[in-house]
């Protein structure tokens, strides 16, 4: 029986008892925590851009629950007041979590001060505040690098006309991909929906943005399991190697609302379905939906 | 007398060293057997003297602290059968010398002690009245000073009696103050000013007021701090520089008491003369002074006075045993909940009480009828029960499935639904008019017609919003930028709205 290499089994036996490095957050989603390795950043402030509907609150919220989870607090400081209570109802049951609802949107860096000095959570998130000043910036800055928890940021969604100039009349939502849909000549290019985040100087900075291609079927009715998840891309645009990695978003629609090719919409405008038999004037004067195929 | 004096005197004296230890155990096993007189004994001549309030009754041995035991009289029924149990028990001992005095204060119960002696002769001091008694062989003659009569009894004794420092008694010499009397009857504030604080400690014992004994001092007061700010304060913020460093001194004296404030009362002397005072009441009572801190700054932000202030009080007006909280050695965070708390107050005074809330999933048919904000007040009301998650509001994902399951969206509402426009077509819904831009719908999937609660009454204007009364018919649509939105449209008018999205 030959001895044990003691300089190969010494070190495997001693992580047993040394401690692990100091890591950040994990994320809880398997794409993202191997694109983040070290997790996110304690006692630095991670830059979120994701534009309205883009599912950044998804991710925010998954990121919530893996750190309850790993037993410490979260606050969620809600700047805009539009998050829905059922969509984060579960996170309560999970441990300390608590979410902010400033009246303004201006109180939101304020609320994030005072949770920041209490020093009793492992993350903060601010979500759709505006651009703070430059002190108040820092000022966070040193405060959660002082208190050690992870501080993430998610900017005010501005509309990209709102950035580009775009007159009123030519204003339409641009394509998530960025590229000039057909028929509208002199649109520009979509910029981001999010306002500048530079002012924090974040360690990390991620972007959140639909995956090409990724788009649910045309036809309500096609018998698919609508709205599919559909990918959404994170990429690092700062604080690492520039990697991203597609992660799956769903929305827990009722089913209710969910179309099945077997049920007919039942405000067809008779038994068998379909619109005829209304004159023009009716129909311009009450737009009525086309009967389901 | 010194040892050769003494050797002349008697040829037979044996000097023995001083054997501190011996001394020691001996100590021990006298306090251990006047403990079953009374159950506050003190040896004086110990390393740790305590300072107490109390009746002391205090035996004298052959000379110097080492031979002084206090002994607390209080609630032991006859104070003369107690010092002559005393005595019995020190001369079963072997101490046939002890002698006991018994005052209200220890220095009076010292001089009794000194002055009081065993024997027939009338010796020493002894008071009209006390009798004297013969037991067992031994004549103890306890020398008993009448309550509140300490200063009396004092006042012929020697200055020397309160052991005062060298400067002090050449001082007195020299001012022909000779007895205790003469220097109590001195000015309080003349003897500090002049003698400073040593003095001033000297003439209290010499008016009778002593805190040495056996008894620990029963203190109920609970701690005040007085700040007088010099000169008068118009703003706000060196009173709170103030405010903060009584609020440290008052959070130490409550954790010295093991105490925890459940209210403060703050006092302000404003130049004319008159107080404004104002209460703060501590969600959890705490002693952290930066907790304290962060609650009596609320009181002081909305706070209007006609005159600048030039003393601040801080003032504990409720306080309760501490609780002695203590977090998990093992858990990676843990903060103070008083603090938490306090900072939660912070926010709620701001921005309204509605603004810390835990969410919770109620059951409910309308997209914003399927949860609700749990807040301080409603908690406390008893309101907001949390329901079981329906099939339709349960999320889609937790930890622990399937590392494929997508991330659940979302929802988010808007504080109230927004009438858009909308371009309808043979496809149906176009495109819709919100924040400034046109949305094209790609996919849109609807209706499904949901009615206010109207069995209990409710309408769409008890939301507040001006919204047409009747049911909604809901349709969700994915617009260019994958964005799902939630819009409903209702009324007569069929007027079109947008609730939320999806994100």
């Amino acid at each position: 029986m030959t001895a044990p290499n003691l300089s190969l089994v010494l070190p495997e036996r001693l992580q047993r008892f040394v401690p692990a490095a100091r890591r950040g957050l994990a994320f809880g989603i398997p794409a993202l925590d191997a694109l983040l390795p070290l997790g996110l950043p304690r006692g630095q402030i991670t830059a979120l851009d994701a534009p309205l509907g883009s599912g950044g609150t998804a991710l925010l919220i998954v990121l919530a629950e893996t750190t309850l989870r790993a037993d410490e607090g979260v606050a969620f400081v809600d700047a805009a007041r539009t998050l829905a209570p059922q969509a984060a109802a579960h996170l309560a049951d999970l441990g300390p979590f608590w979410v902010i609802r400033p009246r303004g949107t201006e109180s939101a860096w304020w609320c994030t001060d005072v949770l920041l000095r209490t020093g009793a959570f492992g993350l903060v998130i601010v979500d759709q505040a505006p651009t703070p000043a430059r002190t108040v910036a820092v000022r966070l800055q040193r405060l959660a690098r002082d208190k050690d928890p992870a501080l993430v940021v998610r900017g005010e969604d501005v509309p990209a006309h709102r950035r580009t100039g775009v007159p009123a009349y030519r204003r339409t939502e641009t394509p998530a991909n960025g590229r000039e849909e057909r028929g509208d000549a002199g649109r520009r290019p979509a910029a981001s929906a999010t306002h500048n985040l530079s002012v924090f100087g974040a360690a990390l900075a991620l972007s959140v943005r639909p995956a090409e291609g990724g788009f649910i079927p045309a036809a309500p009715g096609s018998g698919a399991a609508w709205p599919a998840p559909r990918p959404v891309r994170v990429v690092i645009e700062k604080g690492g190697a520039p990697r991203a990695a597609e992660v799956s978003v769903g929305a827990p629609l009722p089913h209710r609302l969910r179309p099945h090719w077997a049920v007919r919409d039942r405000r067809a405008g008779r038994p068998g379905g379909g619109i005829s038999g209304r004159t023009r004037r009716q129909r311009a004067a009450q737009p009525d939906w086309p009967a389901s195929p | 007398m010194a040892f050769a004096e003494a050797r002349a005197l008697a040829a037979d004296l044996v000097a023995l060293p001083w054997d501190t230890e011996r001394v020691a155990r001996a100590a021990i096993e006298v306090t251990t057997a006047l403990l079953a007189a009374s159950p506050r004994v003190a040896w004086a001549g110990g390393p740790s003297v305590l300072r107490y309030a109390g009746t002391p009754v205090r035996l004298a041995g052959s000379g110097g602290e080492v031979g002084i035991w206090w002994v607390d009289a209080a609630g032991l029924g006859s104070e003369p059968k107690l010092a002559q149990r005393l005595c019995r028990i020190t001369d079963c001992l072997g101490f046939g010398r002890a002698r006991a005095g018994i005052a209200d204060s220890a220095i009076a119960a010292y001089a009794a002690a000194v002055s009081g002696h065993r024997g027939t002769g009338a010796q020493g001091h002894r008071r009209a009245g006390t009798p004297a008694r013969r037991y067992a062989g031994t004549l103890v003659r306890p020398v008993i000073v009448p309550p509140g009569d300490d200063a009396t009894f004092l006042a012929p004794f020697p200055l020397a009696l309160l052991a005062p420092p060298d400067d002090l008694a050449e001082t007195c010499h020299a001012l022909g103050l000779r007895t205790v009397g003469q220097f109590a009857a001195l000015d309080s504030d003349e003897v500090e000013a002049r003698f400073g604080p040593e003095g001033l400690a000297a003439h209290r014992l010499a008016r009778g007021f002593d805190t040495r004994g056996p008894t620990t001092p029963r203190d109920d007061t609970l701690p005040v701090i007085v700040c007088d700010l010099g000169s008068p304060v118009a703003t706000a913020e060196p009173l709170l520089f103030v405010l903060k460093a009584a609020l440290a001194s008052l959070g130490s004296a409550l954790r010295a008491k093991g105490l925890a404030a459940r209210e403060i009362a703050l006092t302000l002397t404003l130049d004319d003369g008159s107080t404004a005072e104002k209460t703060v009441r501590l969600a959890r009572p705490t002693s952290h002074e930066g907790a304290l801190f962060d609650h009596c700054r609320a009181a002081f932000e909305n706070w209007k006075l006609a005159e600048p202030v030039t003393s601040l009080a801080v003032r504990t007006a409720v306080a309760v045993p501490a609780s002695g909280e203590q977090g998990d050695l093992l858990a990676p965070r843990w903060a103070d909940p008083a603090a938490l708390e306090a900072a939660f107050d912070r926010i709620r005074g701001s921005e309204g009480a509605d603004a810390v809330a835990q969410p919770l999933v109620r059951d409910g048919h309308l997209p914003r009828d399927a949860g609700a904000w749990r807040t301080e007040e409603l908690a406390a009301a008893g309101e907001h029960t949390a329901a079981a998650p329906t099939r339709d509001t349960a999320p889609t994902l937790t930890l622990g499935a399937p590392p494929n399951r997508p991330a659940a969206a979302a929802l988010r509402l808007l504080q109230a639904p927004a009438p858009v426009r909308v371009r309808l077509g043979r496809s149906g819904l176009e495109a819709f008019h919100h924040g400034e831009t046109w949305h094209d719908v790609t996919a849109w999937s609807g209706p499904e017609r949901l009615a206010p609660r109207w069995w209990i009454g409710e309408s769409a204007e008890a939301a507040g919003a001006s919204l047409p009364v009747g049911p909604r018919d809901y349709y969700s649509a994915r617009t260019v930028a994958g964005t799902l939105w939630l819009l409903f449209r209702a009324g007569a008018s069929r007027q079109w709205f947008v609730e939320g999205w999806w994100d």
